[in-house]
């Protein structure tokens, strides 16, 4: 009689374990929940998320996911079409495919007015899809208590560099004198993007691929030469922007471009001994007839409405918040990220507290930014596999990038 | 127990029925399950692989292709790289966990009975690690800065060194290295391997060398065998079909390789095995049908592998079948 | 000969210490403090259970952990249950397919990623994308074919004698299974039981992609996340790793124990497994 007794409460326990699994948590009928990739953004995004919910008295839940596979993991849920987050930060490159992919919520119906203030406009195909929360470009960090003339081209920049790592020079009180970030596959490709265009190259003509221009091989060359010269870490290619921080705020950096601007903040916000003494300035560039040319990269972290949200107005109520004049105020003054707006950007009330945004929006006047196409994440990766195949000398960068250009199968 | 009746194999108790009901349930729905989350989603593959179906176009309209994707994917080099990673890493991992499982296992025999397990069991211990943990752990153990391994051999006086790069290990020939793949992240990986797998196959032979009676090998060196001979014909038959059945489950395991592989290197495609490749182009690229392809062929040539190491296997009688 | 003995204990002694090493410096480091173990400073003052605090304190953390023992706890019992039944009924019905065996080691060999896109994709279609069920079945699904093959070594061994004569004696078919079959081989089923439920606990791959958030992720998943976070703070990555390493050594002590009191019992009956 035990024994069934036994047989039977352990089947209901069972049951009763299968059941707590199955529930999963309940919404809240407006609530607004994200998904955010971790990072400058997910810090302010929790700041202004806080700050709205008190203003508001609206519930809102932030999901902070690792960097790692962020896109592969957003973009997996997004498309799935499950209706259980609301927002989703997408970077402004994505957009293209998923709009095509009919997972975003268009957003003309619900903008009352046009709003000019913002520098990116989020739209694929005549329709808006995205709202910007974040804009970004490539700077340069250096330590101005040990760098007096600051490098302007990329030329100076390595010879600078040379002085200040502790394998080249051992009397150097940095260990690494410059880092260039080469972490697959945002860093490495953004970063060479930036370079061929600084090095006066194309990435695309006439809406085709084109990676072997000029440009691209002599950026190319200048990382081979970079990378070889002993003036960075031999495990350059674990080095993302997180080694390249965390390396500043060790004092074990003396340089670090192309860089993101929010490197610059963030900095701030740490206990480093070293916070106060890293500076920020224009990248370097190329020296030509004279004058130096310089351009940058620029891109843009948007916040979209899933098609199959249960709450889009109230999605579109905490969007609009955020990158309206006033949460975007909030955004600059209490966070590290930076707003995409010009009138944000130039407030010398603003410029005051977040020092580097002079040089962002200086920047942003001779920036580029990728082609918006449905496969861009395909690019990347035929980029950063030629980008390796070059950096462990398997291929020339004639050959490798011809040969990305050919494999790339853009409609 | 219950029985009321005496003997009769016709006479059942009441809840007989309900019984033999929850017999036959717990028979089919295994397979049923089975059925549902593998062979389905198998042909769902198949037939997407003959088309041209990319996240955006999913739900919309499928434009046929063709044999198109598996071209694509024959003649793409990173799906060659990856079949060759994976094959290079299964024969070089095979090859030395057997050896170092041999030695570890003659060393222990060579100690007293009783103390052999607790000897044993920490060597164990690897093999149970939830893979994701070993390949957090072991990122921290080799990397450059601050990594356990480069601070030991500090204490030596030998230079760090850059672990989880591409960089070939000796001064050689570069393209010879890079083919076999003799570089510094490739003897990483190796080395995790070799860390959680060789105790298993030193187990086996444990098991199976200590089956084997003193006097046998006893009278074998009476009648002036060397060491040599002892093993072939003495030690090594007996280890035979275990250490068989125990290579085809290393094997299969090998090929599930993943989380090592993304934790130290990510997607990067001088790394990459197939696992890597089937998520990069399935999640990362989301070319859903080149995926498909991809899958497809993997499956073809492992059963290719399996059919052609089973016609071997069997043509030399060294097959045992548990039927 | 003595010499040889103590020699040979005390060189595997030192490589036994070696080979563990890296999982005895992750359990220290789960105690250490973040700068201390980058500078590998093991002196005692740096002893804390900051990093474990900062776990339990966290949303994620109890969720990742309720679920992964959900999931292997309900798992394990659903692949244990079906592949021993299963088993057996391969094992004593001589018509059994053999084809359906091919399938079994079929299903071993191919790399679960294969899996990966169109379980996605169906889960997708069925709405099971963030649910403790989906794992629940993927666990079963990835074990089912590990309990089948080893429980199927373990019943040839037992004589089909004992379940005929219960059956004589008018049990049904299910009682007549568990009193005699399934009590004889307990400790294989026991020891089955722990491997797949290990296998399970591990499983990072499946449920990182058929998963949304902490609703349903697994601990490993947790650790894949908190790798790529803003600081790589191996201290709380360690801590992580020696939960979820928790369950490992308690299976190495009972295996130790089992040997100890049953030495001889379980190798006739586990049948070497």
């Amino acid at each position: 009689m035990e024994k069934i007794l036994l047989r039977r409460s352990l089947l209901v326990l069972i049951a009763v374990l299968f059941i707590l699994g199955g529930i999963s948590c309940s919404k809240a009928p407006d609530q607004v929940t994200l998904y955010v990739r971790a990072g400058a953004e997910s810090d302010a995004l929790k700041q202004i998320a806080d700050h709205y919910m008190k203003k508001f008295n609206k519930k809102v839940v932030v999901n902070v996911v690792g960097r790692d596979g962020y896109t592969a993991s957003m973009s997996t849920k997004l498309l799935s079409g499950s209706p259980e987050i609301d927002i989703y930060m997408v970077p402004s490159t994505m957009i293209p495919e998923l709009a095509s992919a009919k997972v975003l919520e268009p957003l003309d119906t619900y903008i009352s007015t046009k709003d000019s203030d913002l520098l990116v406009q989020n739209t694929y195909k005549g329709t808006t899809y995205a709202m910007p929360i974040d804009i970004s470009v490539l700077l340069f960090f250096y330590r101005s208590d040990l760098i007096k003339k600051v490098p302007e081209t990329w030329d100076e920049y390595l010879e600078t560099a040379k002085q200040f790592s502790q394998k080249l020079n051992p009397k150097s009180p940095t260990k690494y004198g410059a880092a260039i970030g080469a972490l697959a596959p945002e860093d490495l490709s953004k970063a060479f993007f930036c370079m061929t265009w600084s090095f006066g190259g194309e990435i695309e003509k006439d809406g085709k691929p084109l990676f072997n221009s000029q440009g691209s091989i002599d950026a190319a060359n200048y990382y081979l030469k970079f990378f070889g010269s002993g003036v960075t870490t031999p495990e350059y290619l674990s080095w993302g922007v997180i080694q390249i921080f965390e390396a500043l705020s060790k004092g074990e950096l003396a340089m670090a471009a192309p860089q993101w601007n929010a490197v610059y903040p963030y900095l701030k916000t740490t206990d480093s001994p070293f916070k106060d003494k890293i500076a920020v300035a224009l990248i370097p560039g190329i020296k030509k007839d004279g004058k130096i040319e310089r351009k940058s990269f620029k891109h843009s972290w948007t916040l979209v409405i899933n098609k199959a949200s249960k709450a889009k107005k109230d999605a579109y109520r905490f969007i609009d918040y955020v990158v309206g004049k006033e949460g975007a105020r909030f955004y600059a003054t209490n966070s590290v990220g930076t707003p995409a707006r010009k009138s944000i950007l130039t407030d010398p009330e603003i410029i005051q507290k977040r020092l580097e945004f002079k040089y962002v929006y200086e920047t942003l006047q001779f920036a580029n930014s990728e082609p918006e196409i449905v496969n861009y994440d395909e690019m990347i990766n035929i980029v950063n596999t030629a980008l390796t195949r070059i950096l462990t000398k398997e291929k020339s960068p004639e050959e490798a990038l011809t040969e990305a250009t050919k494999r790339e199968t853009r409609k | 127990m219950g029985s009321s009746c005496s003997g009769l194999s016709g006479e059942q108790p009441m809840n007989a029925k309900t019984d033999e009901i929850i017999y036959r349930v717990l028979i089919v729905a295994p397979l049923i399950i089975l059925l549902g989350v593998s062979v389905f989603p198998f042909l769902f593959v198949l037939s997407i692989s003959f088309f041209n179906v990319r996240s955006y176009n999913l739900t919309a309209h499928w434009e046929f292709a063709g044999l198109q994707n598996y071209l694509a994917v024959i003649s793409d080099r990173e799906n060659i790289t990856a079949i060759m990673n994976t094959a290079l890493y299964i024969l070089y991992a095979l090859g030395i966990e057997i050896f170092i499982g041999l030695c570890i296992a003659i060393l222990l025999l060579y100690v007293n009975e009783k103390y052999r397990l607790p000897l044993v069991l920490p060597f164990l211990i690897p093999m149970l690690l939830s893979p994701m943990v070993v390949a957090m752990l072991w990122k921290q153990v080799l990397s450059y800065d601050g990594g356990l391994l480069n601070k030991m051999l500090s204490i030596f006086g030998l230079g760090p060194v850059v672990w989880l790069s591409p960089e070939p290990i000796l001064n050689g020939n570069l393209w010879i290295q890079q083919s076999l793949n003799l570089t510094h992240g490739f003897v990483s990986l190796l080395l995790v391997e070799l860390w959680q797998w060789s105790p298993l196959f030193a187990a086996v032979f444990l098991v199976t060398f200590s089956l084997l009676r003193r006097e046998v090998v006893h009278s074998a060196i009476m009648d002036g065998a060397t060491s040599f001979y002892i093993f072939r014909d003495i030690y090594f038959p007996i280890a035979k079909p275990l250490l068989y059945g125990l290579i085809l489950l290393r094997i299969m395991d090998m090929l599930k390789v993943y989380e090592t592989l993304w934790v130290f290197f990510g997607n990067s495609s001088v790394f990459a095995n197939i696992n890597i490749r089937l998520v990069t182009t399935g999640i990362e690229i989301r070319n859903y049908s080149y995926c498909a392809a991809f899958s497809v062929v993997v499956f073809l040539l492992i059963f290719a592998v399996l059919f052609i190491g089973r016609q071997l296997l069997e043509r030399a009688g060294k097959l045992y079948y548990a039927d | 000969m003595r010499i040889k003995n103590a020699a040979a204990f005390l060189l595997l002694a030192l490589i036994a210490f070696v080979w563990v090493m890296p999982i005895l410096w992750m359990i220290m480091a789960s105690f250490m403090p973040y700068q201390h173990i980058i500078a590998f400073d093991l002196s005692g003052g740096s002893f804390t259970i900051g990093n474990y605090k900062i776990l339990f304190f966290t949303d994620v953390f109890p969720k990742h952990l309720r679920n992964s023992l959900v999931i292997t706890i309900c798992g394990t019992f659903l692949a244990t249950v079906l592949g021993s039944f299963s088993a057996l009924y391969s094992v004593r019905n001589r018509r059994f397919s053999r084809y359906f065996l091919y399938w079994i080691v079929t299903s071993r060999i191919i790399p679960p990623t294969a899996f990966l896109l169109p379980s996605y994709l169906m889960f997708q279609r069925l709405g099971m994308l963030n649910s403790i069920i989906t794992l629940i079945l993927i666990g079963f699904v990835l074990n089912y074919s590990l309990v089948f093959w080893l429980m199927r070594s373990v019943f040839a061994q037992l004589p089909r004698e004992m379940e005929y004569s219960a059956l004589m004696d008018g049990a049904s078919r299910l009682r007549a299974f568990f009193d005699t079959t399934i009590r004889y081989s307990a400790p294989g089923l026991l020891f089955v039981a722990m491997f797949a439920g290990l296998f399970i606990w591990n499983e990072f791959l499946l449920s990182a992609v058929l998963t949304i958030d902490s609703t349903a992720q697994p601990l490993p998943i947790l650790l894949g996340q908190t790798l790529s976070l803003i600081k790589t703070d191996w201290g709380v990555l360690f801590a992580i790793g020696a939960i979820q390493v928790l369950p490992v050594m308690l299976f190495i002590g009972l295996i130790f124990l089992m040997f100890k009191w049953k030495k001889s019992n379980i190798i006739r009956i586990s049948g070497g497994v």
